[in-house]
């Protein structure tokens, strides 16, 4: 969270539209040209690992683990330029989503046990998604 | 706006399987399709879909800054009394929003009309985010597209450095429905956004956040979650047996329990009401107020909480045409007017704009042989010709 709350927030501004056509785009308006780093990701592509986080993190010790939590220790991972416009070809952590041949193991996140059984003891579980859990979906 | 046939690139299956996104084809059925694109020019890009989704956005929070001063707003969108403190103490604090998703019905020649704002768990981020502009970059390279094509594409910029600015240095947790493919994939990329903002992540699934007895939620090691992304909706939450520790409860949220608002359809009759004729909305009032009669025997049907177009109803002539299944409408419903999506190649376009921190940033398009789109509905690119 911010620490220092914008006072803007919640305030509607005048939106400014421009009078016509900019020969140049601003910047940030799109993404930078940036390349992807597919090329280490197309020979991964197993259903087994589908939707795992890949990472440029070090896996925490799995000693306290759960099974059915994913926990990364990462240090930033490079970044495409936000200007727009531009076409370079430098890497881009776009692609970082899924396990790419160059990153660190993961553990499973796949969530195959009873939520009662996981975990410490010491606190209720199951509180929240039995309404979720019911109707299958939850994104829109 | 222009639909372009377009060649599909031979290998487009095995380059969505390499970056995780398994969930291209449901159920035997495309879900990703790049058969075809959607060309835009700059012009209609910034004037007619960018300064308009900021324009719709400023009002959506003036609508919040309105229900916290005047409860009869809350009444009218069926929130639980029992959480309107947890709702207010979040906006008074100012609790930042990740992102958004508008949804708009734009035909190229008219004002885009916002048909609902998915305000609290937009998916389909990734595709918008990552895989489309995969898309746009290999389709430059193999003369698909034009080489100096662009798109309305910093999602993934923003979201990196919108958790820069509100993660601090917070251990963040992100939980939802990790059991649906769909969920999961929205979940482990914002993961993975957060990640290279620096920040340190735990995904779990939503059943698995823990109450402790000092009132803290905890995750499966016990260790208090303090700040936690959570892609299952608010009014879930409120229905849920945790929903009664959430105000007493320190965790912070994304998206903020001020989202409950605006992820109610009931905001589209009060965005008229407060800003009548607007020209990026659709007339619209709550289907018991007598005004509702001016629309007409030609409405959509909208239940306050719906999701994926479910139990939402196409009413032409007093007949339905169309209708969702599904399990909504127990709060209440609101008519909005029936405004037809153009047709191209006769197939019907929703575009989704995209906010990240409050700012637009960039554009999705799901496309459908039905007029009301749902979640089977196509997923197709776009570019800026």
């Amino acid at each position: 969270m911010a620490d220092k709350p914008n006072q803007e927030f919640g305030k509607r501004n005048k939106v400014s539209v421009p009078a016509a056509p900019r020969p140049v785009p601003p910047p940030a308006k799109r993404s930078g040209h940036v390349a992807l780093l597919l090329m280490g990701t197309f020979a991964v592509g197993t259903a087994a690992y589908t939707l795992m986080p890949s990472r440029s993190c070090e896996q925490p010790s799995n000693a306290y683990g759960s099974p059915t939590q994913t926990t990364t220790e990462c240090s930033s991972r490079s970044s495409s330029s936000s200007s727009g416009g531009g076409s370079g070809g430098g890497s881009s952590g776009r692609s970082s989503y899924y396990s790419s041949s160059d990153s660190s193991s993961s553990s499973s996140s796949s969530s195959s046990h009873s939520s009662y059984d996981s975990g410490s003891h010491s606190a209720q579980r199951g509180g929240f998604g039995s309404f979720g859990h019911a109707i299958g979906f939850s994104g829109g | 706006m222009q639909r372009i046939p377009c060649p599909e690139r031979d290998d487009w299956r095995a380059t969505a399987e390499g970056v995780g996104f398994t969930f291209h084809t449901i159920n035997g059925e495309r879900y990703w399709d790049e058969r075809a694109y959607y060309g835009f020019t700059l012009n209609e890009i910034e004037r007619r879909i960018e300064a308009p989704t900021a324009e719709i956005d400023a009002m959506c929070l003036e609508l919040v800054g309105r229900a916290m001063r005047d409860e009869k707003y809350l009444r009218r969108l069926k929130i639980p009394e029992a959480f309107w403190p947890l709702i207010s103490e979040s906006w008074r604090r100012r609790d930042p929003s990740l992102y958004g998703r508008l949804d708009l019905s734009y035909d190229g020649w008219s004002p885009a009309k916002l048909l609902e704002y998915n305000a609290d768990t937009p998916t389909s981020i990734f595709e918008a985010a990552v895989f489309q502009w995969t898309w746009l970059e290999q389709a430059m390279e193999r003369a698909i597209i034009p080489k100096r094509a662009d798109q309305f594409n910093s999602i993934h910029e923003r979201l990196i450095d919108a958790w820069k600015k509100h993660g601090g240095a917070k251990h963040l947790h992100l939980a939802g429905m990790t059991g649906n493919t769909e969920d999961a994939g929205t979940l482990a990329y914002l993961q993975d956004t957060a990640s290279q903002a620096g920040l340190k992540t735990t995904l779990m699934d939503i059943k698995d956040v823990g109450l402790g007895g000092d009132g803290r939620f905890v995750d499966l090691d016990d260790r208090a979650i303090e700040l936690a992304f959570k892609l299952y909706p608010w009014e879930w939450m409120f229905q849920d047996a945790f929903g009664a520790k959430l105000s007493s409860a320190p965790t912070r949220w994304i998206e903020p329990p001020w989202k409950a608002i605006l992820s109610n359809k009931g905001i589209l009759p009060l965005l008229w009401e407060m800003f009548p004729k607007h020209p990026n909305l659709l007339p619209a009032y709550f289907e018991d107020d007598p005004k509702a009669s001016m629309l007409g025997s030609s409405f959509v049907r909208k239940p306050l909480y719906s999701r994926e177009g479910a139990n939402v109803a196409l009413v032409s002539a007093g007949t339905t045409l169309a209708e969702q299944q599904g399990p909504y409408g127990a709060e209440g419903f609101i008519r909005q007017a029936f405004a037809s999506l153009p047709s191209f190649s006769d197939q019907y376009p929703v575009l989704g704009s995209w906010l990240v921190d409050g700012t637009p940033c960039g554009l999705s398009i799901r496309e459908d042989e039905n007029p009301i789109t749902g979640n089977t509905s196509r997923f197709l690119p776009h570019a800026i010709l």
